[in-house]
């Protein structure tokens, strides 16, 4: 297991910026399941309502409004941001991405880095990271924005998506510090199981057809077209639940963490369950373990920034650091754990764009 | 068994007759993956077991279900 070290970075605060719509998973999958299976899935998901954007609006258009109430109250000047990063896999366009746009609609300098990561829920580490270096080779501010418009490729027919996906835009301000915190990373890939999570058409491989607008039945009554999210509920499950386990696992023990050290453990919010029986498996009482899937639902990438905004300003220690354990998996297959630092003097807060 | 079989049924509203310890996972449309986690979380409550998260994708049978109960 290679482990990455970042030292001199700190995060100076983290907004999330959810859509405009509340959905009720009880009155939004009425008509999927019958009613003793929905009460079911809602106890054993713990996800009983989601946010997603109205038609038109994007997580892009979430992340920029997050950056900007950010930059505001961290008295963030834009010239003085050195890069931009979009972490998505829900880009406005594929071409081209999306970082260009935030960077404008900022007032981030023309001289200054804008790219997107393609990645899904274990992105956040990815960003993080790759942010990290940058803030130490430029020795200046950094944007990290992460947010997807599920939504967009959700069927509202598809038993397996429907009741846990959700939608929201982050930003995340990474600056240098003189602080001794030391973050660890560590990732892990599997391309053998991208079947098991994914869009079928509209990229390179199978540009979109008139009939992959067409939806389709499937055996479990599901109905989706082929520009849709496939996700093999039980393929993922077991990724998680024995890969993602093992690997954050082997992780601590490399580093000698054990779960006293940590305050908190802050994984990818797939469903409540999942994160629950997670924190058993690493031995972390339920308390440490940070959640905001029953709120919000899952949103990719973006629950781990969305949960810290959540639970941060609740959660500080004595000493004003929060010792924590991100982790976030998914579609690849692929995996990022990282253990950071979450400051008190940061800026943390969750807002809403308006409209219904 | 029979009164676990019962529980299984009610959660899956299906007849105690239509099933059995040997009834295997995704071999009926009410037992898909989100089921199989509602079984998981619905066993554990009801007879206040352990079902540790990397034993449960293992479990392909109602059998399999009732060995952690027995256990």
């Amino acid at each position: 297991m290679d482990i990455l070290d970042i030292r001199g970075v700190k995060i100076s605060g983290i907004v999330a910026c959810l859509p405009e719509r509340v959905v009720e998973n009880r009155a939004d999958c009425e008509d999927l399941f019958p009613e003793d299976a929905l009460n079911n899935i809602i106890k054993a998901t713990g996800i009983n309502k989601r946010y997603v954007v109205n038609r038109g609006t994007t997580s892009l258009d979430l992340s920029i409004q997050a950056a900007s109430h950010l930059l505001e109250k961290t008295k963030t000047k834009a010239e003085d941001i050195g890069a931009t990063i979009c972490v998505t896999f829900t880009p406005d366009n594929i071409m081209p991405s999306d970082a260009p746009l935030a960077q404008t609609r900022l007032g981030i300098p023309k001289d200054s880095m804008g790219f997107d990561i393609g990645m899904a829920c274990s992105g956040y580490g990815y960003g993080l990271y790759i942010a990290s270096t940058i803030v130490r080779g430029l020795n200046k501010k950094v944007l990290l924005l992460d947010g997807d418009t599920q939504s967009a490729y959700v069927s509202k027919t598809d038993k397996s998506t429907v009741p846990v996906m959700s939608d929201v835009g982050t930003a995340t301000l990474l600056e240098p510090s003189d602080d001794k915190n030391r973050w660890k990373f560590s990732f892990y890939t599997d391309g053998s199981g991208r079947e098991v999570l994914k869009i079928p058409a509209g990229g390179a491989k199978h540009p979109t057809q008139i009939d992959d607008l067409d939806y389709r039945e499937y055996d479990d009554g599901s109905k989706r077209r082929e520009v849709d999210i496939y996700m093999d509920g039980f393929e993922v499950y077991k990724f998680v639940a024995q890969d993602a386990s093992k690997f954050i696992d082997r992780f601590m023990e490399e580093l000698d963490l054990t779960p006293d050290q940590i305050h908190a453990f802050i994984p990818h919010q797939a469903n409540m369950y999942m994160i629950k029986q997670l924190g058993k498996k690493l031995k972390f009482d339920d308390d440490k373990v940070w959640k905001s899937g029953d709120e919000f639902g899952n949103p990719g990438s973006a629950s781990i920034p969305l949960t810290i905004a959540y639970n941060a300003n609740k959660h500080f220690t004595n000493s004003g650091e929060i010792e924590s354990l991100i982790s976030g998996f998914g579609a690849g297959l692929s995996i990022s754990v990282a253990k950071i630092n979450i400051s008190r003097d940061g800026f943390y807060n969750i807002i809403q764009k308006e409209g219904n | 068994m029979r009164e676990f079989i019962e529980f299984i049924a009610k959660i899956l509203g299906m007849e105690v007759e239509d099933l059995s310890q040997d009834t295997e996972y995704e071999s009926i449309p009410q037992w898909d993956s989100l089921m199989h986690l509602v079984l998981v979380a619905e066993i554990e409550d009801k007879y206040h077991v352990e079902i540790p998260i990397d034993e449960v994708p293992n479990i392909k049978t109602l059998g399999n279900f009732y060995g952690y109960i027995m256990r």
